[in-house]
């Protein structure tokens, strides 16, 4: 059996709880600072007025004059979908994250664990955000458990056995299943609205008419074919934090502070004989909002310029000033895989020199001895925005 | 890793300052010794983050001082209180 926990409308309701927003009058998320103007997720009064994801700002104001908007803040609600995957591990549960609040475990080996699926239940339910409206649900499959879980009632915890699935899913709404947008809206064109009357389709027509994927979805939509889940493996985090004394939107600043946490972080990463392979970056904004990206790199590294290199592109799309940065890596990669080049460079053997000569400076001076002069605003008629100096590092200085 | 391993240059420092009439500064003490103040080579008026909780209200006065030194000196027009940089 797999139990599934589902927060709908979870990225709305962290940013509205950030803000102090109730989420009983007309509110939706609003576009981050640079993307494009078309709302987000929006609340059941909102939603009743017409406003719905990805339609754009102006219509949203004319279809619903009293919406007001929210900034979103993915960075928050990464850290609340965390905390909620934290809390069901500490449970016993091996637990995939398919979005954020919805999550799925197998209940395998916990039953007797916690004296039965229903006290699990009632524990999982105790485990999600208090207020938050999140159904738990329990069926043999992964898909099937999202769905009972996404439709469960408050106080209610459903468990639907294998003979009942097909019948449950029948009234949920086709999108619910694992089809592309183009298709979802043909077969809605075609009069297919729901998943029951996409398991009443005929084999072969899907296959023709929408492929091998097609298929899956169809026999999802039968109560046939659905995963195990796919649990997460708990990662080695490092993390390392950078507030501003006030907010910053000079690229030289937020570049020098992010080499600062890389450095501390592959340091961290080499002393626990490992290197890193995903890396997400947040930044908290000036006023409301945050901004988020993580990067795969395609070799694990302990190397800060080479995490450098691969990490700040991502720092140039924030649009707004930034108060605090915050890069969680994941060691998970093995250390010194791969060997790039047999004999050092002129430039890293200049760099190797410089460090550790700084290194000595700093042992001798003071973690102040050498610093760097870096530009944070230039332009600013106020003159203790204009300079700033951070601590001297060597591979920074000497690759440009 | 919290805010301290970025410094910033020429962050100001409170100050004692003696200002005439109109609110022209006419003598600094530093280090407990008044300077005065032999010329004013510009004023002007910087006035930002008016949309935040922590507007910025500041009158500047680059100074020459008794006997010689160099000095930028601010009003702060919210709080009344005088700050010098470097």
């Amino acid at each position: 059996m797999v139990v599934a926990t589902v927060i709908p409308r979870f990225p709305l309701l962290v940013a509205a709880l950030r803000t102090r927003r109730p989420l009983d009058v007309p509110v939706a998320l609003g576009p981050a600072p640079g993307d494009p103007q078309v709302v987000g997720l929006s609340s059941p009064p909102a939603h009743e007025q017409g406003v719905v994801p990805g339609l754009r700002v102006g219509e949203a104001l004319a279809r619903c004059p009293s919406l007001e908007l929210i900034s979103p803040d993915p960075a928050a609600v990464a850290e609340a979908a965390e905390r909620l995957v934290v809390r069901l591990e500490d449970l016993g549960a091996r637990v995939e994250h398919v979005a954020p609040g919805t999550t799925c475990f197998s209940a395998d080996g916990l039953v007797r664990l916690h004296g039965g699926l229903d006290r699990l239940m009632r524990r999982v339910r105790a485990a999600l955000p208090v207020g938050a409206g999140g159904g738990v649900g329990a069926a043999p499959g992964r898909f099937a458990a999202i769905s009972v879980a996404s439709m469960a009632e408050l106080g209610d915890l459903p468990v639907v056995g294998a003979d009942r699935i097909a019948e449950v899913l029948a009234p949920l709404p086709l999108d619910r299943l694992p089809l592309p947008h183009d298709q979802v809206t043909a077969l809605r064109e075609l009069g297919v609205r729901t998943i029951g009357r996409m398991a009443a389709l005929p084999r072969a027509a899907v296959l023709d008419r929408l492929g091998r994927e097609g298929v899956t979805a169809w026999r999802l939509a039968r109560g046939e074919g659905d995963d195990a889940p796919r649990p997460r493996r708990p990662p080695h985090a490092l993390t390392a934090e950078f507030h501003f004394p006030e907010p910053v939107g000079a690229r030289s600043a937020i570049h020098a502070a992010a080499r600062l946490m890389f450095g501390e972080l592959t340091a961290a990463a080499r002393g626990q004989g490992r290197a890193l392979r995903v890396v997400t970056l947040r930044a908290r904004l000036s006023g409301e909002g945050s901004f988020e990206r993580s990067i795969t790199l395609r070799e694990p590294t302990a190397d800060p310029q080479r995490l450098a290199l691969a990490a700040l592109p991502a720092f140039d799309e924030i649009a707004a000033p930034v108060e605090s940065l915050w890069v969680r890596a994941d060691a998970m990669g093995p250390l010194g895989g791969r060997q790039l080049t047999a004999i050092a460079t002129g430039t890293e053997e200049r760099r190797r020199r410089a460090g550790d000569a700084a290194r000595q400076v700093r042992a001798a001076q003071g973690p102040e001895g050498i610093m760097r002069l870096i530009e944070i605003e230039p332009w600013s008629r106020r003159l203790e925005q204009r300079w700033a100096l951070v601590p001297y590092d060597a591979s920074d200085h000497l690759t440009r | 890793m919290g805010t301290g391993p970025l410094r910033r240059l020429g962050s100001p420092h409170p100050v004692a300052v003696q200002a005439d009439g109109d609110g022209t500064p006419a003598a600094v003490v530093i280090n407990s010794r008044e300077r005065t103040v032999v010329s004013v080579l510009e004023d002007w008026l910087v006035q930002d983050r008016w949309w935040t909780d922590h507007p910025v209200d500041r009158r500047y006065f680059e100074l020459v001082l008794d006997p010689g030194r160099h000095a930028v000196v601010f009003e702060d027009r919210i709080d009344g209180d005088w700050s010098m940089h470097g």
